[in-house]
């Protein structure tokens, strides 16, 4: 995928997870090992349960099925706002709403992204 | 994977990897326990795309090179269940969530710790009599 598609289907999601009063908290498509598209996703801190927030997730899916296409669960993975990248990326990069800004071959704070876009970071939790 | 393996060996793998990660689980061994349920899942697919392999014919390369995968989309995509799969996700909330959860592993976790808690949800999305995802496996093994 191109980085104008995996931006637009990010943004369907995470508008449907706004709407669905579980907005994220952070959002970046990150490239696996596996050269795999995965959407990481940090909810709402109240949600913490991880099956409730894959099936609601996937109630987001299903809702904008027409626009997303192939898009299944597993392009989506519940990440925690502690992730070494993730915490790293909530002290540079401010980014509240919906954006797309592209790291490459970049290390944060000891983790290496080879490739991700992210979509939103806003708000550094509380320690 | 060894070559070679037949449906029905895949098949018993998958049921043997549940088994022992419950055993390891039951056991405090949280980490291996989380390691080998996912194989469950790999063995499982597999015996999905070797019912779909056609005797007497070489696949094509993509398909070989594919079917080493251990991405579970990829291999339901090999074994033609995809379509099936993302509707059955758009009906059933509780079957979708169960796939996000095993759509976490990766052979890699064999160098990570995880706690009870994930091992436990690990294998409850696996085994789960309604919406566990090895019964929609079975369903197409």
């Amino acid at each position: 995928m191109d980085q104008g598609e995996l931006v637009r289907i990010g943004h369907i999601i995470m508008r449907g997870m706004d709407e669905a009063g579980m907005p994220p908290q952070f959002a970046m498509w990150v490239l696996s090992d596996a050269d795999i598209w995965k959407l990481w996703i940090v909810p709402p801190p109240k949600l913490i349960d991880k099956h409730e927030f894959y099936r609601r997730a996937s109630e987001v899916i299903a809702k904008h099925r027409a626009d997303l296409g192939d898009v299944t669960i597993s392009d989506i993975e519940m990440q925690a706002a502690s992730q070494p990248a993730i915490s790293a990326m909530f002290r540079v990069v401010r980014m509240e709403g919906f954006g797309g800004a592209r790291f490459a071959g970049t290390t944060f704070n000891g983790y290496y992204l080879p490739d991700a876009v992210v979509l939103r970071s806003a708000a550094a939790p509380a320690p | 994977m060894a070559y070679g393996l037949k449906r029905q060996d895949l098949q018993a793998l998958a049921e043997s990897k549940l088994k022992d990660a419950t055993f390891l689980q039951h056991s405090g061994r949280s980490s291996n326990a989380y390691y080998l349920a996912g194989y469950a899942v790999e063995f499982g697919l597999k015996a999905c795309i070797a019912r779909k392999v056609a005797p007497e014919t070489i696949p094509d390369p993509s398909f070989l090179k594919n079917v080493l995968s251990h991405d579970f989309p990829t291999l339901i995509g090999l074994a033609g269940l995809k379509s099936a799969w993302k509707s059955e996700q758009d009906t059933n909330s509780a079957f979708a969530a169960n796939w996000g959860i095993v759509s976490e592993w990766k052979p890699e976790v064999r160098y990570e710790t995880r706690d009870s808690m994930s091992a436990t949800l690990l294998i409850q999305a696996i085994s789960h009599t309604e919406s566990g995802v090895l019964k929609w496996i079975k369903a197409n093994w």
